[in-house]
């Protein structure tokens, strides 16, 4: 199991991104209370829909693009 | 170059509970967290590991103060114990120890208990950043 919390930069609150993958590719990918991936689902600011994953690249490509969208921060 | 300072032995902390704490960008979380996934799907084994990572070095000295650091040797040494008796063996202000507490809880290097008691989880926190 990979279990990652990381402060980011430049956030005034010291938002934590929170990355968690487990051998049977259960996945935990957190921005603070914007963004979360999780096994399929996708909340984003408090709306969960259902995420349909196509790689790893993808699913970075994903978040990230969300948590910018939501007004967050990754350096 | 990297330094490292470790709080144990390197040769006792190999099967220990470890928790890496690192400085760099949030992206290299990413970056590991893909080239985890990628070793998985292909079948092969991926070490466990825990990691802390701050932005700078700063952060990393505001996250493991003097202060903090006793706090966590006083909670280790004693196991689960509420905020209020960790402020009482640690004589400090209870508002100042919640504080401690809830910073090193959001960032993984403290656990609640379902009784709300906090422990530390881990037996070697390994700091270490490039330069």
């Amino acid at each position: 199991m990979v279990l990652e919390t990381v402060l980011v930069a430049d956030t005034v609150a010291g938002t934590v991104l929170t990355v968690e993958l487990h051998d049977d590719l259960r996945y935990v990918l957190r921005y603070g209370d914007l963004v979360e991936y999780s096994n399929a689902r996708r909340r984003v600011r408090g709306r969960s829909t259902p995420y349909q994953f196509r790689s790893v690249e993808q699913l970075r490509y994903d978040f990230e693009q969300d948590v910018r969208a939501a007004g967050g921060f990754l350096v | 170059m990297t330094s490292s300072r470790t709080c144990a032995r390197p040769e006792a902390s190999l099967s220990k509970r470890t928790l890496e704490i690192r400085v760099g960008p949030a992206a290299d979380a990413l970056d590991r967290f893909e080239a985890a996934w990628n070793r998985l799907a292909e079948g092969r084994p991926v070490r466990t590991l825990s990691v802390l990572t701050l932005p700078a070095l700063p952060q990393l000295m505001q996250t493991l103060s003097p202060a903090r650091w006793a706090l966590l040797e006083a909670l280790r040494g004693a196991g689960p114990l509420s905020i209020y008796e960790l402020a009482k063996r640690l004589r400090r202000n209870y508002k100042n120890v919640h504080t401690d507490v809830t910073q090193l809880a959001a960032l993984g290097v403290i656990a609640r208990t379902s009784d709300n008691r906090v422990l530390v989880p881990w037996e070697v926190l390994r700091a270490e950043w490039s330069l």
